[in-house]
């Protein structure tokens, strides 16, 4: 589409707003604009795209003056005026939307017309050595800051979730993940250390542990995230859970290992922009997603797919545009998940949903 | 007509026809004249609309549901003509072929009523572009400008 409607008064953007979907490719969450734009830079040389990107600050606000959809689209005019929004955008309502706009082009861009995707060496540290936690379903992130450190990046990043019924009673399972953040290249040195996650409240949480150490890893060196699950009963919400996260890491090229210990403060509420772990929105959206193939040949076809959902496995699966998910194209989508492990983690994944 | 529509006028139909299924003719009399605004003892279509979009904002098929009730043709809506209109309101959802939308469509419904809307400017916002650099959108101005916010990850 930019292709073929660049020179015909159209500039595209790709905003980014936040990771939707944290442990897909590996992501974790940036905690600042310098880690926003180091995705982008990733994004544009994986997908060897020309498409200029835009990064929105750190409060949303472009998502904001958007209305905030997950996924959508916008058309301005010249004198900035909206012409077509959708929550959920698609490259044909977005061809038509143009069509209709600008005009036809003579000549449509085909996929096999751009350059192929770059796909990136796999590390060659040690992974999935780390059995995952099974944890309860829908969980939500809590709301969480870190504390700037001066000195050094967050090469290790918490993540805090809660099940539903911490959020409305104040009380229930409470999920810290240490994720290890793949911008820097780094991994765990577990001859050093384990890593540790200590505590702190004044009286307003109470918690089942306040000290969370990971367990006995056999390889010296691996980039699993590190997993924990308590229950906690929060008080009030306002007050701050603070939490010290000690670990150490050396970079891949062994050029340095360091221990650190960084801080976040923890609140007892939901955040809707730290997005959704896979194991979560996938259970939700594309569980089951081979049981569909009715005449079992593998492939779905769109009288395969649940009426109402057509748009969305197409959307999100179909990477050939040809109306058909080919068991390939299955595949492909399911191994972006849970740290490129694939299909068979993904369905451990499920069995570990209470 | 999506689910979450049908289950909502199915139970806004409780309270617009309770009265016409209940034995107190009183209450249905109430109502009637509750919709009867300039109290002729008849509905003008207008009235009738005003009454069916105030108990139900989201049934859109004023028009079949005041065809099939003026039995006389006369463009009004008499007492008895009233009293029949929770039963002709299942006839006309009963008819409608439930045709499920597209999850997207839906949402993109939705989103359409929701600020911005189209014809909405948007306003002052700065953000960055990909080098770090501080980028107003109004710098933009002057070509059509395609955004997209879809999740990569």
């Amino acid at each position: 589409m930019y292709r073929d409607y660049r020179d015909k008064g159209v500039q595209f953007f790709y905003v980014y707003k936040a990771v939707e979907h944290p442990e897909v490719n590996n992501f974790v969450s940036a905690l600042n604009i310098e880690e926003r734009l180091k995705h982008i830079a990733h994004a544009k040389d994986r997908f060897q795209s020309e498409i200029p990107w835009i990064c929105d600050t750190m409060d949303h606000q472009v998502e904001r003056a958007f209305g905030g959809a997950p996924n959508g689209g916008f058309i301005l005019d010249p004198e900035g005026r909206i012409v077509r929004k959708r929550f959920w955008a698609n490259p044909q309502t977005l061809r038509a939307d143009l069509e209709q706009l600008i005009g036809k082009v003579e000549k449509i861009t085909k996929v096999e017309d751009l350059p192929t995707a770059f796909i990136p060496e796999p590390r060659k540290i040690a992974s999935g050595v780390v059995p995952r936690l099974p944890l309860p379903g829908r969980m939500r992130p809590l709301d969480l800051q870190h504390v700037p450190d001066d000195d050094h990046p967050f090469f290790a990043k918490l993540r805090v979730e809660g099940t539903p019924r911490l959020f409305n009673t104040g009380k229930g399972d409470l999920y810290f993940g240490v994720y290890l953040d793949p911008l820097y290249k780094v991994h765990w040195n577990n001859r050093a250390g384990k890593v540790k996650l200590v505590l702190k409240t004044e009286g307003n949480v109470i918690l089942e542990r306040q000290i969370l150490t990971s367990s006995e890893v056999k390889e010296d060196a691996d980039v699993d995230p590190r997993q924990f699950l308590i229950e906690a009963t929060f008080k009030d919400q306002s007050a701050p859970l603070i939490a010290f996260l000690t670990y150490t890491v050396c970079d891949d090229a062994e050029t340095f290992c360091i221990e650190l210990t960084q801080e976040y403060h923890i609140y007892g509420r939901a955040n809707t922009n730290l997005g959704t772990r896979p194991g979560i929105f996938l259970n939700e959206m594309f569980a089951n997603v081979r049981d569909m193939d009715a005449n079992g040949d593998g492939d779905l076809t769109t009288d395969e797919l649940p009426p109402g959902k057509v748009s969305m496995y197409v959307g999100h699966m179909d990477y050939n545009d040809n109306n058909i998910i080919e068991k390939d194209e299955i595949d492909r989508f399911c191994q972006m998940f849970n740290n490129g492990r694939g299909v068979s983690k993904f369905n451990d994944g499920r069995r570990g949903q209470k | 007509m999506n689910r979450s529509l049908k289950f909502f006028i199915a139970g806004s139909l409780m309270f617009f026809g309770t009265c016409a299924t209940g034995q107190d003719k009183n209450v249905e009399l109430a109502r009637f004249n509750e919709a009867d605004s300039d109290g002729d003892g008849e509905l003008s279509l207008l009235e009738f609309r005003s009454y069916v979009e105030a108990k139900l904002p989201m049934f859109e098929k004023f028009e079949l549901l005041a065809e099939r009730l003026d039995s006389d043709r006369n463009d009004t809506i008499s007492p008895e003509e009233f009293g029949r209109r929770r039963d002709v309101v299942k006839e006309v959802m009963a008819d409608s072929t439930p045709e499920p939308m597209e999850f997207a469509d839906e949402f993109n419904l939705r989103f359409l009523k929701q600020k911005p809307l189209v014809g909405d400017t948007i306003g002052d916002l700065v953000a960055f572009d990909e080098n770090g650099e501080e980028l107003d959108f109004a710098s933009l101005r002057g070509k059509y400008t395609v955004f997209n916010f879809g999740c990569l990850t």
